[in-house]
């Protein structure tokens, strides 16, 4: 099964100039609590990620105004990510190697198309163990300072 | 297995009277996604369930200052509970029932004594406990 199959098509995004706000926002009206980042006039070429922990963390948790942040600030940059081409179990791998539950799909020029969730593979045909050794590694995150959370 | 063999204990916790800024600050420092909300340091009676998302969503969209939005505005007042001594399985249910990932752990006083998480149920136990509560999520982008 490919990515292409299971994950969420065209995604809402921001850009990196965005305020906190606008991405709040956005998050708050699409039910999302991750947006792609992309790098404005680019045909939604993939910069960053943005969640609702990382706008909690640096703008509330730092006391700042959430009209004067911009994304850029808030985001975990060059985040990893698969193709849509990409086999649902490469993806899995991804995931448990990098310590994410979700993954932008991209394109060769880094276009997005796509998000892929942990959540999303729950219904393949992957074994529970498969899908339960990824969700294990997500809890502890090794050198990630922010984002992984109880 | 209990939940009281899975749950952290003694989870930090806040006040409703805490701005959202010192909430974020505890998420933060001590790397949790959820607060349980008590009445008081010693009692610690629960009152609440904040989360990471609860106070994005009570302080930014508004562009409001971190510190004069409190955590009694961004919470969860009344959440599901279970008890210590209730079995993992009741608990992957009120997961799955009310589309939560954590519930509050409280004693027969209802006062806090632990938070329980899906991914503590995934550590510690079999696969077919975790996996139904997130077939609950596979719609959403979490």
């Amino acid at each position: 099964m490919q990515v292409c199959e299971i994950m969420r098509h065209d995604p809402v995004v921001c850009f990196p100039d965005d305020t906190a706000e606008v991405a709040a926002r956005t998050m708050r009206e699409h039910g999302t609590g991750i947006l792609p980042v992309v790098r404005r006039n680019s045909g939604g070429q993939v910069i960053g990620v943005v969640t609702d922990r990382d706008l909690c963390l640096r703008v509330v948790g730092e006391g700042r105004d959430p009209l004067a942040v911009q994304v850029a600030e808030c985001m975990t940059s060059a985040p990893v990510c698969c193709g849509p081409r990409d086999d649902i179990q490469y993806a899995l791998l991804l995931m448990r190697e990098h310590q994410v539950r979700r993954l932008p799909v991209v394109d060769s020029d880094y276009r997005i198309g796509g998000v892929v969730c942990l959540s999303n593979l729950v219904n393949s045909y992957l074994a529970a163990e498969t899908l339960v050794e990824t969700l294990r590694a997500t809890c502890y995150p090794v050198h990630r300072e922010l984002t992984v959370s109880r | 297995m209990k939940v009281r063999d899975v749950m952290t204990k003694d989870p930090v916790v806040c006040v409703s009277q805490n701005s959202a800024l010192d909430a974020a600050w505890l998420m933060r420092t001590y790397n949790y996604g959820c607060l349980p909300v008590v009445s008081g340091p010693t009692t610690r009676r629960l009152v609440g369930i904040v989360t990471d998302r609860d106070l994005c969503m009570a302080v930014i969209p508004r562009g409001a200052a971190p510190n004069a939005v409190i955590v009694a505005t961004a919470m969860t007042a009344a959440p599901v509970t279970c008890h210590p001594d209730d079995e993992v399985e009741s608990c992957a249910g009120l997961m799955r029932r009310y589309s939560v990932r954590r519930i509050p752990v409280v004693d027969e006083n209802g006062a806090c004594v632990g938070l329980v998480s899906h991914t503590d149920l995934a550590r510690r136990c079999e696969a077919e406990i975790v996996m139904p509560t997130e077939r609950a999520f596979a719609g959403t982008m979490a």
